[in-house]
């Protein structure tokens, strides 16, 4: 049975039940505090959207394995943009079958280019390195 | 999954359509789910265009959903092309006809054998068009054109992939 944390939409004000990640992102602030994709508040599951981090306090961007605890972190600086979404893969055979791609990273302009370093963590749990969100997935 | 995504399929004249197929076999009559072996491509024949669409039904806790990317892998018997009205582009939406076994008008690219480099796939008619609430894809419509000494029977997979951004 999947686990699912409650996830308030501001805009709509409705809620939806999120399903925890196989790996989740945590956003570490300057002052100490950080920000979980899924949390715990007040003994409540809660989820949180990627725009909700904070970018002007964050200071480090983690992604985290649920299962192993595996941490890929970087330290942010002020002039990264943050990079975070899934990618999904279905393919149709005999039955659908969904495959999902964990990508972050940041975009940083640099000698006057904008240049991307991304994380992808695939659905074996290999990590490789990007430069660009329109690398080739091959299952 | 975060997003829930179906994939739909739309036939008959009347645009009847069919929520959540679980396959996309291709054959000789417009229908959803089909039994490929009741419904063979004779060799020299085409089968019935596919019209289908990806919706977005749930976003859960998803706050945006974009980069549809559509593709073929596994080879088709023999002469046979796989066609369809994706492409990265020159894009336009297609507006629904209803489905027919003659060369079709509107599936006129090669379906890609490989993931293309940008999305394929548009949604309101732009291929940067993102999803913020629930809502459908543009149509991707495909067809098999078979050659006279084409193979029967060659089995391939359809990929769709896309981006949520949670």
């Amino acid at each position: 049975m999947s686990e699912t944390y409650k996830f308030y939409n501001k805009t709509t004000g409705e809620t939806a039940d999120v399903e925890l990640e196989k790996w989740v992102w945590q956003a570490m602030y300057k002052d100490g505090t950080y920000l979980n994709q899924f949390d715990i508040e007040a003994g409540r599951k809660v989820f949180h959207q990627f725009r909700e981090i904070d970018r002007e306090k964050v200071q480090e961007f983690a992604l985290v394995s649920v299962k192993t605890g595996q941490r890929i972190s970087f330290k942010v600086g002020p002039e990264m943009k943050l990079i975070h979404f899934y990618r999904r893969v279905r393919l149709y055979y005999e039955s659908p079958e969904t495959f999902t791609l964990y990508v972050f990273g940041y975009e940083i302009k640099q000698s006057g280019r904008n240049q991307k370093q991304l994380f992808v963590v695939w659905p074996d749990d290999m990590i490789t390195i990007e430069d660009t969100e329109d690398f080739k997935v091959v299952l | 999954m975060a997003a829930t995504v179906v994939l739909n399929e739309y036939n008959g004249a009347g645009e009847t359509k069919t929520a959540n197929v679980t396959n996309v076999n291709m054959g000789n009559t417009d229908a959803p789910n089909l039994d490929p072996n009741a419904y063979p491509i004779e060799p020299g024949n085409n089968s019935y265009e596919k019209w289908n669409k990806l919706e977005v039904t749930a976003l859960g806790g998803v706050s945006t959903v974009k980069n549809f990317k559509v593709y073929r892998s596994g080879a088709l018997g023999g002469a046979a092309t796989h066609l369809t009205s994706c492409k990265t582009s020159a894009y336009s939406a297609p507006t629904y006809a209803q489905p027919v076994a003659t060369d079709s008008t509107v599936a006129v690219n090669a379906m890609p054998t490989s993931e293309p480099a940008s999305a394929n796939l548009g949604i309101g008619g732009s291929l940067t068009g993102e999803l913020t609430a629930a809502g459908e894809t543009d149509y991707l419509v495909h067809q098999i054109q078979t050659d006279p000494t084409d193979t029967a029977g060659s089995t391939s997979t359809l990929t769709v992939a896309w981006d949520e951004i949670a």
